[in-house]
């Protein structure tokens, strides 16, 4: 078995807001580097919870999450956000993309808070918009853009900085049949560029082409499934 | 921007209405004109019609005459009492309100028996 | 892409809102602009009079008022209640040099015009004046104008003026001197007495000291010897400050509260902003915006609502202080001090201040909503809808 890029521990995540929700417990996870992994489950059991806690966009109440080596329970929220800038690219299933900004500025922006200067951001920015196929729409605004092309805006975007992980939550939630085909087909070029990549899914076709299936239930890791 | 430009011009209008408005605010009745201590040091030195401002001081309403004084040194002290100096106008018609701002034309004319051996013969008297 | 072209972006984006913030912001900047030109001004006409009257000390009778004592640099007709007799026992005082005045009123060509009675060769002296045309002779039929008055009425030395029904012939004109020395005809001191019926009374004495450490005891000496009262010309100007207080109050409150109001407009569209965009705050810490950077970015949007309301409130208040001066000083300012000049223009001083004013107190009004934009959790930003 190749090299672990995640591990989860012990994972538990209870909010409280006047009372206490368990949205994940006990959630021990492995994710190995290079792999195309889906999570399942049914609404409000915890997903997005733990997609969140793997990134590095909340911390868990209790437990690790580990990036490689680094324990991200362990450091602070200026480095987490250092860690989300430059190992981590989030696509969400909606309104990823800043509605003033032109798509071209979209992708640029990740590279600005990198700390790129504006010079270089252009030339790799229009690069990684050729890659989704969107070279044509470089001066478009979001609105004038189709739910698929901004999805493979948003992907573009979380691939500015060179991350190791590519996380997903339902990216193709609200598209049609055909702009999840092409979506997939972006999903797949970027992860055979060997990019880990994780989505939280409903779709059986976007699960299809994963490698692993984590099933979560009522906030609890329920089975893990090889696809191949 | 096809809004700005159209804001832009109201924005600026608006702004000047609302300081306008404070400015106004401040400005306590005005008139405008010679002022008595000045006509009253050397007054035939005025020849034909001038316009002198003052403030009512004081009515003689059996000759048809009114004294007027300083209008600065009326704004500074607020009141009618203090002067030294004062213009005898002769007016025809009304007589204005003693305390009221007054706008007076009218020609200098000798007249021993008013103050400074002059009268100030009004033909117009315009209540400020 | 920079953080600039960022925030300059999500500020314009509604521009109705950007527009009455930056209203807001300009309406209290031009009211203080308006307040500062207006004060500065009449402070430096104030000191440019005094600095001509050439005189650390002022004598004049006791009970003049502010007023009056204003009137001492502006040129006004003055009370005429100081006796030869006073004048001759502050003059013998040592180390001093007093220069009596008697400031009257005549007319040329029904426009008034200030007289005032001098010992001519001790006030030419004492202003180091030079003669320009003719040649400085005052006595019974001769006059000395100064050089504005000789412009403005097109005098020539030998010209004849009437005075109280006397004539005059002009003998001498003085060179500019730039201040109300320029505007005043001179007659010889006794001529004038006996011209306007004051006996032997003047209006104020203007003192030099020989020593300027020694103010003090030379006031107090003068008040001893003679009965009058003496103010320094410090004091003047203070009391000239003084009295312009109550308008310049006014103007501060309304100053005040317009800003203060303008700092709430911007609490409040920024709060508005943060609202509306915390799903974008989300994806920008999703990308690795630290929380100092979301603050920055929001802090900056403020700042430059400060930047450009105190660019539109300077021209605006300087629009004002232009048109409607005038306006305000008919009734207060120039009760006071004539015709003075008492708005000063474009003073690069009003101009820095204010724009730093302005840009502060943006600042520090998108402190709050800055420090609330950074403070937002991602999931929460993001997950909200």
């Amino acid at each position: 078995m190749s090299e672990m890029i995640i591990r989860a521990e012990k994972l538990t995540k209870i909010y409280e807001n006047g009372y206490s929700t368990v949205a994940l417990q006990d959630v021990d996870l492995e994710i190995p580097r290079g792999s195309l992994s889906c999570i399942m489950g049914p609404s409000g059991h915890g997903k997005s919870t733990l997609l969140h806690l793997i990134g590095g966009l909340d911390r868990p109440t209790s437990g690790q999450v580990f990036l490689g080596n680094l324990d991200l329970t362990a450091i602070d929220a200026n480095q987490l956000a250092e860690v989300r800038c430059r190992r981590i690219g989030f696509v969400f299933q909606f309104f990823n993309l800043l509605p003033v900004l032109t798509v071209l500025e979209n992708v640029e922006i990740a590279l600005m808070l990198a700390g790129t200067p504006p010079r270089g951001q252009r030339e790799w920015a229009e690069e990684l918009l050729d890659l989704v196929g969107l070279e044509d729409k470089l001066q478009a605004r979001p609105n004038q853009l189709s739910g698929g092309q901004r999805q493979r805006v948003a992907i573009a975007r979380s691939l500015a900085n060179d991350p190791d992980i590519l996380l997903m939550d339902e990216p193709s939630g609200n598209l049609d049949t055909k702009s999840e085909r092409e979506l997939l087909e972006n999903i797949e070029k970027v992860n055979q560029r060997g990019k880990t990549v994780v989505i939280v899914t409903h779709s059986p076709t976007v699960a299809a082409v994963a490698h692993r299936i984590y099933y979560i239930q009522d906030g609890r890791l329920q089975k893990v499934a090889q696809n191949r | 921007m096809r809004l700005s430009r159209f804001s832009l011009i109201g924005l600026i209008f608006l702004i000047v209405l609302s300081l306008g408005t404070a400015a106004l605010a401040f400005t306590a009745p005005k008139a405008e004109g010679l002022d008595v201590d000045t006509v009253y040091s050397d007054p035939f030195a005025y020849k034909g019609e001038i316009k002198v401002r003052g403030a009512v001081a004081g009515l003689e309403p059996d000759k048809n005459r009114f004294l007027v004084i300083d209008y600065k040194e009326y704004v500074a002290c607020q009141s009618v009492a203090c002067p030294a100096k004062w213009i005898t106008v002769s007016a025809s018609g009304k007589l204005p309100e003693s305390g009221k701002m007054v706008e007076i034309k009218g020609a200098i004319e000798k007249d021993e028996s008013a103050k400074g051996g002059f009268v100030l013969n009004a033909s117009e008297v315009k209540v400020k | 892409m920079t953080r600039g072209k960022l925030v300059f972006k999500n500020l314009t984006r509604k521009k109705s809102r950007f527009l009455f913030t930056i209203m807001g912001i300009s309406v209290g900047i031009a009211s203080l602009v308006t307040l500062l030109s207006l004060g500065t001004g009449l402070e430096a006409e104030v000191k440019k009079q005094s600095q001509a009257l050439g005189a650390e000390l002022v004598v004049t009778p006791k009970g003049w008022c502010a007023y009056e004592q204003i009137s001492v640099l502006t040129g006004e007709t003055l009370p005429e209640a100081i006796p030869n007799a006073d004048v001759e026992k502050v003059a013998a005082i040592k180390g001093i040099t007093a220069i009596p005045y008697l400031v009257q009123r005549t007319a040329i060509k029904n426009q008034p015009v200030t007289v005032v009675g001098i010992l001519p060769k001790p006030m030419k002296q004492f202003k180091n004046w030079e003669i320009d045309r003719g040649d400085y002779r005052l006595d019974q039929e001769s006059a000395v104008v100064g050089s504005s008055i000789a412009q403005q009425f097109e005098l020539k030395t030998g010209d004849k003026v009437t005075i109280r029904g006397t004539e005059f012939k002009i003998q001498g004109i003085l060179k500019e001197m730039g201040n109300r020395d320029d505007l005043v005809i001179y007659l010889d001191l006794a001529t004038a007495q006996k011209l306007y019926g004051v006996g032997d009374k003047v209006s104020f004495i203007a003192v030099k000291v020989d020593d300027v450490t020694q103010m003090d005891r030379y006031s107090q000496e003068i008040q001893e010897r003679a009965n009058v009262a003496v103010v320094s010309d410090k004091q003047l100007i203070r009391s000239v400050l003084a009295i312009m207080g109550t308008v310049r109050n006014t103007l501060q409150m309304i100053a005040a509260v317009a800003v203060l109001a303008a700092a709430f407009g911007i609490i409040n569209t920024m709060l508005t902003a943060i609202h509306e965009r915390k799903r974008e705050i989300g994806i920008l810490q999703a990308l690795g915006a630290k929380r100092r950077t979301i603050f920055s970015l929001f802090l900056y949007e403020s700042a430059l609502y400060g930047l450009l309301g105190g660019v539109l409130g300077l021209a605006a208040g300087f629009a004002l202080s232009f048109f409607a001066a005038p306006y305000i000083e008919q009734s207060e300012f120039t009760a006071f001090l004539g015709s003075a000049q008492s708005v000063k223009m474009f003073s690069p001083a009003v101009v820095g201040q204010t724009m730093l004013f302005a840009v502060v107190v943006a600042c520090l009004a998108g402190i709050y909503p800055a420090l609330k934009a950074s403070r937002l959790s991602p999931v929460e930003a993001i997950s909200y809808e």
